[in-house]
Parts: C-alpha cells; structure tokens; sequence
C-alpha cells in the first residue's frame, strides 16, 4: 500500500509539470525575465582521459560575473541556474539536456563539457543556442554527417559544413579528427628532431587523435620510428616502450594522452638514463602542472588555440579572464577559459541581436561573425561558413623553462603561429602569425 | 636470455604489486571464505589518505605511512569486519559476492567525496623510507630500476614471507586455516571463530593499506578506476595460486608482471592484435585459467558441514496473501497498469515520460538479472556486455541493413541470446572436451564464484576487445540509430518500451510458474538429485544462458535506440554490469517488481540527488550500502516489505475480528482504538494542503507559492493531534509497565530540538525563518525523534513482561520516519552550502516546481513513512490491548494465514492492561 501510495503521489505531482509556471515569457524567449537572462550548463564529472571538465562552469560563472557588475547586458543579469551532471553516459546526457530545456526553461546552454554529447541532437532541434568544448562529432551532425564531411575533405572538397547551426564548440563546430595533425608536426621540424615516437592509448578519442598525429607527421616528412597505441589509462607498465625509445634514438615523442601519462613515460625514460628528448602533449597546460613538476617539465611542449597567458603582452580578453580568475582564487585551466569563451561569444550574439533577441536570432548573429576572437583570445573564428572545415589552423606553443612556461615560436605580440588549412600547405616553412594585439574583435562585449 | 632478464627485472616489481593485492584476497578467502573484491578500493582508500597527509597536510612521510598502512586501513578492515562480513561467515556464496560488489562500488565514491573527485598526480613515494632518494636509480647488470620500483619489491617480498611464517608457524595462522573449513566446528573446539576472522581481516586491509602507498608513485596518478581494474589482475594472480596457496599466488603476480613485460616485445605495440592483446592480458588469463583448468573448479569448495542446518529461505510475498487479498490484487493490477498507462499517455511532462521510458528499457536488461540470478541461482557480471551485444547488433541492422527498427530490436535479441549460447557452449563444452579427450574424467562445471569471475572477465574482455571493433560499432562516435516513424514521440517510444518490457516479464513469470522454472530450482538445490529424476542439466544451461542474454540484449537495444546512437564503451561500460547486479539482487531479484523497482530507483534517484544538489555519487554510495541488505533480506528488500506488509494487513484483520468478538460481549478495553481513528487526523493536515494546492494551482494558472501562515494552518492540527497522541500513548505504555518516567526523555528530546532549531537558525540554514520559527519546528521534530523509538521499545518491555516470545513491534520501524527527518535537516543545511541556483536552495527561497518538486516529493514519502509508523504503532498498542496469551497471529508460515483466530479472550484484558 506504501509503494501505492508513494506513486500515486509522485506521478500526480509530475503529471502537474504540464502546469506552465509564472514567468511571462515571450516567443522564442525561454528563460528570460524582466531582470534575468537564464543559462544552463551540462558537464561529465572527469573526462575518461582526467580531463577537469566540470571547471568549464567556473569560466562562464566568472564572465557573467563581470558583465553583471556593469549591469548585465540590457538591464538583465546573465545568470548559470544549472549545472548539470550527465554521469558521463549518452542518456545522463540527453535528460540533461532536456531537463535544461524543459525544467530548467533556459535561454541557451552552456557550457556543454562532456565524453558523450549525445544531447545534441535534441538541442539542434529546439534551436536552442548551444556553448560548449568542441570534442565530440555531435557538435558537427550524427556520426554520420560528421564522418562525411571528413570523407569531403579527403577527397579534396572543403564545402561540405555541419547541419547543426545552432551549436558553438569553442574552437569551432568541425574538427577532422582523422585530418593530419600540423602542430605535432611543426613542433618536431622546429626542433630538428629526426625520429619521432607516438603514444597513445586504446580509447577511441585517442586512437582518433593519433590518427590525425601519424597523417601529419608522413604529411610533413617526420620519421616515425616507434609507436604504441596499445596502453591502458592508468594502467600500463611502460618499461618496453622506455627500453625501444632508447634503444631507437628517439629524440621527440608525441603523445595522445592525459598529461599524467606522459609523465610517467618521461621520467622512466629519463630515470633509464635517456636524455635530449623533447615530449609534445597537446593536455596539461596548467599552472598547477608546471609549479609542481618545475624543472621535470623541461623538454616538454604543450600546444593549445588559444593566446598563452604567458605572453609579454595579453589582450584584453585574456587579462579579463586572468584577473576574474585569480579574484576568484581559481587557477586557469584550459577548461574553464573555454567556459569563458563560450560566455562571451553568447554575449556578444545577445548585443548584435539587439534588445528584442530571441534565441533565434542570437543564434544568426553569432553565425554572422566572420572573425570573432573572444576580445583577443582565439585567432579569429569564421562562424558564416555555415559551421564548416576552418581555412585556418592555428596554435599558440609554450615550452617548460625551469618552471616557467615560456612561449615559443611566434613573433612578438604575435604568439599564434597559423597555417592555411583545407587545403593544407605541403611544408611548414611559410607560417604566419596572428597579432593579438590587433586581433579584430566583432563588437565589444562588456556592458550593455 | 638477455631479453628474458630484462622481462624479469622490469616485469617484476608490477608483479609484486598483483601478488600483493592477490595475497591479501587469498588470506581472507581463507579465513573467512570472503572473496574480498573490495580489496582493490581499500587500497585506493589508503593512498588517498597517504595523499591527504603527505602531500596536502604536510605531514612527515613516516607519520603519513604509519597512519594510512598501520592506523587507518587495519581500523578500516575491523570495521569491514564488525559491521559486516562477520554475519556473513557462513552465509551462502552469493551473499558474501555481492556485498563485496556493493562496497567495491561505495568505497571509491566516499573516498572521492571526502577527497576530491579528481584524480591526484604524482602521488609521494615511499622509497625514503627504507633510506633511498626517491630519484635514484640502480643499474641491475645493464637493466635500470627506479627506487619505487625497488621499494615495493622490498616491501612485498617482507610481506608474503611473514604471512608465510605466520600461517605456518603460529596458532593464530592455524586457527585462521581451521575457521574456513567450518567455523561452527572450530567454536565447538573451544576457539572463537569470530576473533580470528576479525584478525584476519585486520591483516588483510594492512596489506591493502601498503598495497595502496605502493602502487600510487608507480601508476604515478591516484584514480579509483585504476584501482578497480588491478582487482581482475590480482583475481588472475590469485587463480594462479587456486585462490588457496600464498606462494603460487605470489608466482602467479610474477608470471602476469612479468608477462605483461613481454607482452610488447612478443605481439608488438601497433595493430589490432596488439590492441586487443595487451590491455585485457589480465582479463584473459583470469578467464583462460577459470575455464581451461579443471584443477581450480575442482578444489573442495569452501562450505560449512553444518551450514545445512538453517532455514530455508523465505516463500514469495504473494505466496502469504489470503484468498481475499489475492481477488484483490488481480482487480486491482490491470486497473493500476492501466491507469499508470493512462497518465503516461496524457499528462505526465514529456520528459518524464522520457526518464521512466529510460527505467523501462533498463527493467527489461535487469530482468535478465531476474532470469539468471533469481531463477538459475548464479550471478553474472557481463549483463552489460550482453545488452551491448544486443545493442550494437540492433544498430547494425537497423544502419547497415535498412531492417525495420522493431525487427532490429529483435534480432538484437536474438544475436545476444546467440552469443550466451556461444558463452556457455565454450565454458561447458571446451572443458568437457578437454576432460573427456585429455584428463579421461569428467569436469565439475563451472559454477559459482567461479563463474561469476568468468563473467567478470569476460565482460571487460568484451569492452576492450570486441565492441572498439571497427566493424561493430564503427568508430569512436559509434552508430547512429532512429526509432521506429511511428514511435518519434516520447509518448508513443515509452508505449514501445512498456509493451516490450511488460512482454518479457510475463515471460519471466511465465518461465518461473512453469516447467523450467521448477527444473531450475531443481538444480539450484542439487544437480545430482536433478539429473537422478531426468533434468538435463546442460540443455538447462544453454536455456538459461541464452534467455538472459537475449533479454538483456532486448534491453540493450531499446536503451541505444533511445539514445539515438550505439557507442563504444559510453553506453553500455563494463562496470555497469557490477551496479545492476547489485541493484537488482539488493531489492529482489526473484520477482519482476524487484527488477523494476530498481530500475526506477536507479534512473530516479540519479534525478532526485541532481535536484536536490546533492553530488550524484551519494545514489552510487546509496546503492552499494544498500547490498548490504541483501544479507539479512537475501530475497530482496522489496519481497521483504511485501511480505512484511501483508502479514501486518492479516495481523490487523485477525485482530479487529477479535475486536468484533469482544465489543459483542461488551468487554473491549477503552485503550482500544482502531488504527483509522489515529491515522486519519495525522494525515488529514498533509493530504488537505496537498489537495488545495492541487486544485489551486491550475485555476490560477501557475504554482501556489508557499505561504507559512497558509502551511501551518493545514499543518499544525494534525502536528498538534500527532504530538498529543504520542504522550498519550506513551504514558498509557509506562502505565503498563513500559519505560518508566518516559515523559523525561520526550521532554529532553524536545529541548533538544528546540536547541537544534536554534542553531540552524544562527547558521543561516533556514533561509527567511525567526528564531521563534526554527524553536517552535525543532520541538515537535525532538520529540517525534525520541517516541519514534521510545514507543516501540515500550511496546517490547511489555510484551517481554508477559512473556511473549515475539514483540508486535520493534524498535527498528523507528529508523525510516527519523532517518529521513535527518535527511530534511541535512537538505537544509545544504541550503547554506549549495548555490543560490541549486534546487536545494531554490526551493526554499522560490517555492514550489519546477525546482521544488524534489523536496516536495522526499516530503511527500517522509509523511507516508511516518504515518506507516503511527500505524504500526496504534496497532502493536491494539494488540497489547486485545491480544495477549492465546492470540494467535498470523506468523511466517503461510499455511496459517486463512485459519481463523481461535484464542480466548486474554485475562489482561479482564484485568484492565494496555
């Protein structure tokens, strides 16, 4: 009778959710109140590859903070009412999803920081606008679309974009996870290294990024004389791959993994008296990394696409963030400054779409910027393409100094170093850089 | 041989770290007949807690080491022991896996929420210890190995050799060797199994202590993950040893170290054999030695000689309902369903028409559970990978093929159903061979624990090797899948899933009512006696097997098609199998409202830890605590409360008739009351507020805010009545002869709670209140805290005054009405630590839905408990009253349920008692 009773409740109380609530909204504009804009975000709890994916909340609660001191944008608080947990599976990641759009009734969705994002699906299909870390082939189309634009690219056509216009992965909404890496490569040639290794583990994420690695190291003539793409995360005992790194020379070594992964490989290969290699990892720029490792890290590259915050001069965006960042005593990461650039390319839609916005059109003012920036932060982003393959592929590069990083082959002021891409370049000789100072930025994006 | 050296130096130091972890799982598989799986979380719990002092408290390594190896995990493995597993000593195989499964699932998530979520990096090393830098390096003739590497060589070869000397040489090692062999005979000789099993557990947990610090700077991060996979490696290592012998259990850590050193050298480091090969090297010795060496089977199970004296296990719940109750409920069903169909179609939200269509799909995978464990009596840990199987299986055809989508759903099905065939073909039939062709004797069957493990080995096999395939789930982002045209709706998809769930339980019941299901327990009691009488114990199998994976298979393609997409590893992880097990078997796995109350507590309490901003790993913590159970209730918590239920219905009945007899003779005693006169007035106040927020809230076209003066004046009546009702019922208790001067301890409990109000008021933990308010709530709450268990202990007083050999209550129905007033104090608290955005904090600052409907619910279920316990207690109080010598109640027997009361009436109640 207990059990009776306690569903009668509970399915009376939910059949109650048809009852609509208060707040008088208009068309197209969910979650927004005469003094509030509502936002929800969505993340996994830790990547499978120990990624600090829930730090992305902390990005985009900072941003809102210093557009509300200024008085919002329009009079309305910009506000994070959810932060969701998707438990890492592809159905936690729908419910969240649609508890955001249905529960929680908010304007846009970010940030989306997830393993899985199997909820992008139904956000594209409620034209919700949708923020987030670009890691997942949902940000793109199904697998399919996302597989097909790749195959475009293979056969030599660059036209083919993703039909999910609606979704903005920080770094775009396409990546070509089997396209040839440059930056692996590029790091190598400037090294002069002449025999390369490349590790990765056998989760699929990380057999995709190694793919891409071992294209553009044949692409750019790195020869790749050892490979294991066999470990486990966490796992393994690395005692061979130590043994054929020495006894093969290797002098660079590339990694597809976690940093701590790296890491070990590192220090057995040093520990077994091998010195003079360079490692490259493309996670782990942090600032925790290097003040507790220090001079460990000497020899290691990190690779990123984003202004290093290192540099001698920092636009305005990365001092803004920087500076909310250390008020809020939260050290920086990679993750929570995609929060903040998810915030501020949402923002920035919401002041070209003017007082009237709806989730509409913020989503056709955002894909109307042609060279956004984040205020300085990204090489320019071409959102009118249509969400398609990039004709630009940047990165900024940092080196391990004595426990400091010290970026690295740019220019000054002008710290991301670009390649041409779709098609891409036969060399690596001919880059060139991305003034941060003069970045051009779409619109201001503080205050209202 | 060079090569062979430096396999040995580099492969050594990894195989100590498995024969660590395996040792400590043989000692107390030896002592105490535990297969601790738990084994590997201990040890993450001890390098968490080395991490905490060492690196983040600054304290001095030694002080770190001391604390975590030789304070924290022997207190850890005593406490294990006291509170657990000494109930457990001779209780049957499956009770003692799956508790270990539920902490191997808890113990991670608490040290994580006490330590962080994030994994640690570069966790301190031991190696100054014994006075090396931790820097240093040895060359070893040419072959370099690190001081870490070094110092668990050290440390682990000390180790074995001192639990080696302590089982041969010492009492306690014999006495520890005598308790797994029959710890019943051991106490008839004078010795206290109990002492020695709390020993060994204490020793066990040291070695999981040391076992974590050592593993933590060779792994070189501190993840739970990790360490839950080092669990398989050290069950192979242990297999090596026959789960019985420490030396062959330490060669077998060797030989796996040692082996996975080779391992790159022989099969390579690229390719897909290499990829297949090297990540699952220790899942597929665990598996080839559990199916290919007849030895390890053959051992003389562990079991008690005198375990065949207890009692067999309780009849099903529906087994105890008289003729009446059973009418009842086959009216009663179809029109629930019905109804419950009804309101799914039409007026629940949408998405929560999508959760529970979530709960269903995961019904039908967990009652393959039902099929397999709770009708064949064995536990698997590869559901997951069957409803993988199935899964990818249905999104091949549906994607590859164009099959209809519900054809696919089939042959999803059907595919799994074929690959449990296959499994139990390849474990029954390649021994079989072997033992016919090879050994020239018969083979014991795989069975049991072993199976179990088999399953566990396999399903992580499966993840790592079969579904990264390219040609099963085509890539990293898997396979795209859509429903069927007509079933794009939620409403219509959860129509789909409910048909198809409902089909397959009346399968279940359909197979436990009829012929199979009596073979299967025919076989479950004894295989000998069963195949005496015909039943082909091997046919049975492949039934059995090929069921329970086709329905999870079933189950696992309705999940991927809800999801629209199939990937690998994401949807259906290995782990998982692990929770359903034991979601499924702590709630009930004989029935399908087992199966089914555990799906939806699975995907709803996720909901309601969200909502209420509570870390989701408290639902995981829930769950693994919650297997606990499953020892004193082996046939579910929900079977339990079934039964429990419906003896109280036939108690009350038989009572109120001889309340009938009596208030025709004119003698029923004026401290009689019938328990609808106490319950009504309490729950009038709580059903009234909810029926006018009911009705209020659509005709003004939004939610009634919540209005305290408007609560209270729905409330405070029934509070009022409650509270008064339980002075007097006390006091009518101590009048005959319960707790004396119980007004003391209501009145203390009362002052308490008004102090307790206080403080949350002077925290800032009752957002809007006065400090009047908080007093005048804590009052009635202390109060409520002491009678929930002041009046049943005075029931029992009473009850053992005259002697009674059962009480009608006990002090245990306290535990749910407080255990959730803890909870809403907690809820409140959390208020003061959540954001303002969580739903915690929303609902008291902003009222009712969307936010509010977690704790409105929680409130909701808080009242039902607590009137149940009203209830409970008016009528354990009715019983003193009427009862008495000569009443017979309806007890555990079933047969006794429809025969009349035929007790006299009691001389207390001529002499005026409660």
């Amino acid at each position: 009778m207990k059990r009776l009773l306690v569903l009668v409740v509970a399915l009376s109380t939910i059949g109650l959710g048809t009852v609509s609530t208060a707040q008088a909204q208009g068309a197209g504009r969910p979650g927004v109140t005469a003094t509030e804009i509502k936002v929800g975000g969505l993340s996994s709890p830790m990547s499978v590859l120990n990624v600090p994916y829930a730090d992305g909340f902390d990005g985009v609660n900072a941003y809102f903070d210093t557009i509300n001191k200024k008085g919002g944008v329009y009079g309305k608080k910009l506000k994070l009412v959810a932060q969701l947990d998707d438990l890492g599976s592809p159905s936690g990641n729908i419910r969240a999803a649609r508890s955001l759009v249905e529960e929680k009734k908010v304007f846009a969705v970010m940030p989306v920081m997830t393993n899985s994002f199997a909820g992008s699906a139904y956000l594209a299909s409620k034209n919700v606008p949708t923020f987030g870390l670009n890691i997942d082939a949902g940000w793109c189309g199904t697998s399919t679309e996302h597989r097909a634009v790749e195959d475009a690219i293979a056969a030599g056509k660059y036209d083919k974009v993703c039909p999910r216009p609606t979704l903005f992965g920080e770094k775009g909404s396409f990546i070509c996870f089997s396209c040839g890496q440059i930056s692996p490569a590029y790091v190598a040639l400037k090294k002069g290294a002449k025999r390369a290794a490349l590790f990765t583990y056998t989760h699929s994420s990380s057999a995709a990024c190694a793919e891409g690695t071992r294209a553009g190291f044949k692409q750019y003539g790195i020869d790749l004389v050892y490979e294991d793409t066999s470990l486990e995360f966490g796992f393994s005992d690395v005692s061979a791959d130590v043994q054929a790194l020495k006894d093969k020379n290797v002098d660079f070594v590339s990694t597809c993994m976690d940093f701590g992964g790296a890491f070990k490989i590192s220090q057995g290969l040093k520990q077994a008296g091998g010195t003079g290699v360079t490692f490259y990892a493309p996670e782990g720029y942090r600032e925790s990394t290097i003040k507790k490792y220090g001079s460990q890290l000497n020899g290691w590259f990190f690779g990123f696409a984003f202004i290093p915050w290192q540099s001698k001069v920092l636009p305005a965006g990365a001092k803004a963030y920087l500076k909310a960042m250390k008020q809020k005593g939260i050290a920086p990461s990679e993750q929570s400054q995609a929060g903040w650039i998810n915030a501020n390319m949402f923002v920035d839609g919401l002041l070209k779409a003017g007082k009237d916005f709806t989730q509409a059109s913020v989503v056709d003012a955002i894909n109307s910027f042609t060279a956004f920036t984040a205020n300085g932060m990204l090489p320019p982003q071409n959102w009118s393409n249509g969400h398609g393959p990039d004709t630009q592929a940047c990165a900024a590069y940092v080196e391990a100094v004595n426990g400091k990083f010290v970026p690295r082959f740019g220019k000054p002021g002008q710290p991301i170093v670009c390649f041409p891409d779709n098609p891409r370049p036969p060399t690596l000789d001919d880059p060139y850089y991305l003034p941060a100072k003069t970045g051009t930025t779409t619109t201001t994006s503080a205050g209202s | 041989m060079n090569q062979f050296i430096s396999w040995l130096i580099e492969g050594a130091p990894v195989g100590c770290i498995y024969a660590l972890v395996a040792v400590g799982l043989v000692l107390t598989y030896k002592t105490s007949g535990v297969f601790n799986l738990a084994f590997s979380a201990q040890a993450f719990a001890s390098g968490a807690v080395f991490y905490e002092t060492v690196i983040n408290s600054h304290w001095p390594l030694w002080l770190g080491f001391v604390f975590a190896v030789l304070i924290f995990s022997p207190l850890l493995g005593l406490l294990l022991d006291r509170a657990l597993f000494r109930y457990m000593r001779t209780a049957p195989w499956q009770v003692k896996l799956v508790t270990a499964l539920g902490l191997l699932l808890a113990l991670p998530e608490i040290v994580k929420l006490f330590f962080g979520a994030q994994p640690a990096e570069a966790p301190p090393s031991i190696a100054p210890l014994i006075g090396i830098d931790k820097f240093k390096v040895f060359d070893v003739g040419g072959y370099f190995i690190s001081a870490d590497r070094l110092t668990t060589v050290v440390f682990t070869v000390v180790a074995v050799i001192l639990l080696g000397l302590m089982f041969r040489f010492t009492s306690i090692g014999l006495q520890m060797r005598a308790v797994v062999e029959s710890p019943r005979m051991v106490e008839l000789a004078g010795v206290d199994a109990d002492r020695v099993s709390m020993t060994s557990w204490i020793l066990s947990s040291t070695l999981a202590g040391l076992a974590g610090v050592l593993l933590a700077p060779l792994y070189f991060i501190l993840d739970g993950n990790t360490y839950t996979l080092l669990i398989i490696a050290a069950i192979a290592a242990a297999a090596v040893g026959r789960f019985v012998s420490i030396p062959f259990t330490l060669l077998g850590g060797l030989l796996l170290g040692v082996g996975e050193r080779a391992l790159p050298d022989i099969v390579g480091t690229t390719g897909s054999f290499a990829q297949d090969v090297r990540p699952s090297f220790p899942f597929i010795v665990l598996f080839a030695l559990l199916v290919f060496w007849p030895k390890l089977r053959e051992q003389r199970v562990v079991s008690d000689p005198l375990s065949g004296v207890d009692p067999p296990p309780p009849a099903m719940a529906h087994e105890y309902k008289d003729a009446n109750l059973q009418r009842m409920s086959k009216i009663a069903f179809p029109i629930f369903i019905a109804g419950f169909v009804l309101v799914m179609m039409t007026i629940v939200s949408p998405l929560w028409v999508t959760r529970l269509t979530d709960a269903f799909a995961l019904a039908v995978v967990f009652l393959s559970i039902t099929i397999f464990t709770g009708l064949g009596g064995q536990i698997s840990l590869a559901q997951a990978s069957f409803a993988a199987f199935g899964g990818f299986a249905m999104a091949n055809a549906a994607e590859q093929f164009n099959v209809p989508a519900l054809l696919a759903l089939v042959i999803g099905a059907i595919v799994a159903a074929i690959v449990g065939a296959l499994f139990v073909l390849f474990i029954d039939g390649l021994p079989a061979l072997i033992g016919r062709f090879i050994l020239r004797r018969p083979v014991v069957r795989l069975a049991g624990l072993y199976l179990s493990l088999a399953t566990l080995a396999f399903a992580f096999m499966a993840e790592k090797v079969i579904f990264r395939r390219e040609a099963i789930s085509q890539g990293e982002y898997g396979i795209a899948v859509s429903r069927p045209d007509f079933a794009q709706g939620d409403r219509m998809w959860f129509l789909v899933v409910f048909i198809a769930f409902a089909l397959v339980a009346f399968l279940v019941i359909f197979i436990r009512k009829g012929t199979i299901g009596q073979y299967l327990a025919a076989l479950r009691g004894s295989e000998n006696a069963a195949a005496s009488i015909g039943i082909n114990a091997t046919s049975l199998r492949i039934i059995l097997f090929s069921l329970s994976a086709g329905i999870a298979g079933l189950g696992g393609a309705l999940i991927g098609m809800a999801q629209g997409r199939v990937e690998p590893v994401a949807t259906y992880p290995a782990l998982f199998g692990v929770v359903w097990v034991v979601l499924v078997v702590t709630l009930g796995s004989r029935t399908v409202d087992g199966a089914v109350n555990a799906a939806i507590g699975f995907v709803v309490f996720q909901w309601l830890f969200e909502a209420l901003g509570l870390p989701p790993a408290i639902a995981i913590i829930g769950f693994g605590f919650g297997a606990i159970t499953y020892a004193r209730h082996p046939e579910g918590i929900v079977e339990f409360q079934t039964r429990k239920s419906i003896l109280a219905t036939a108690r009350q009945r038989t009572l109120k008739k001889r309340a009938e007899e009596l208030v025709r003779v004119e003698k029923l005693p004026t401290t009689y009351r019938p328990v609808w006169q106490v319950v009504a007035p309490v729950l009038a106040g709580p059903a009234l507020y909810l029926l006018y927020v009911l009705v209020r809230s659509p005709i003004q076209g939004r939610w009634v805010a919540i209005h305290t003066v408007t609560l209270l004046v729905f409330l405070v009546p029934s509070l009022l009545f409650a509270l008064v009702w339980m002075f007097a019922t006390s006091h009518r208790l101590h009048q005959a002869g319960g707790v004396a001067r119980d007004w003391i301890y209501l009145f203390a409990g009362g002052v308490v709670g008004a102090l307790v109000g206080a403080l949350f008021y002077n925290q800032g933990w009752v957002p809007r209140a006065e400090l009047l308010h908080c007093v005048l709530a804590g009052i009635p709450a202390g109060v409520a805290s002491v009678a929930f268990f002041l009046l049943p202990v005075q029931i029992n007083r009473i009850a053992d005054n005259r002697g009674w050999l059962s009480s009608p209550i006990s002090w245990r129905e306290g535990r749910a009405p407080f255990g959730f007033l803890l909870f809403g104090a907690f809820l409140f608290f959390r208020t003061s630590v959540t954001d303002a955005s969580s739903s915690t904090g929303s609902f008291i600052n902003h009222g009712f839905p969307p936010s509010g409907w977690p704790v409105f619910v929680l409130v909701a279920i808080f009242v039902i408990t607590w009137v149940q316990w009203v209830a409970g207690v008016q009528g354990a109080s009715n019983e003193l009253a009427i009862g008495g010598e000569g009443f017979e109640s309806p007890d555990e027997s079933v047969s006794n349920i429809d025969e009349e009361s035929s007790a006299s009436i009691p001389a207390q109640i001529d002499s005026g008692g409660v």
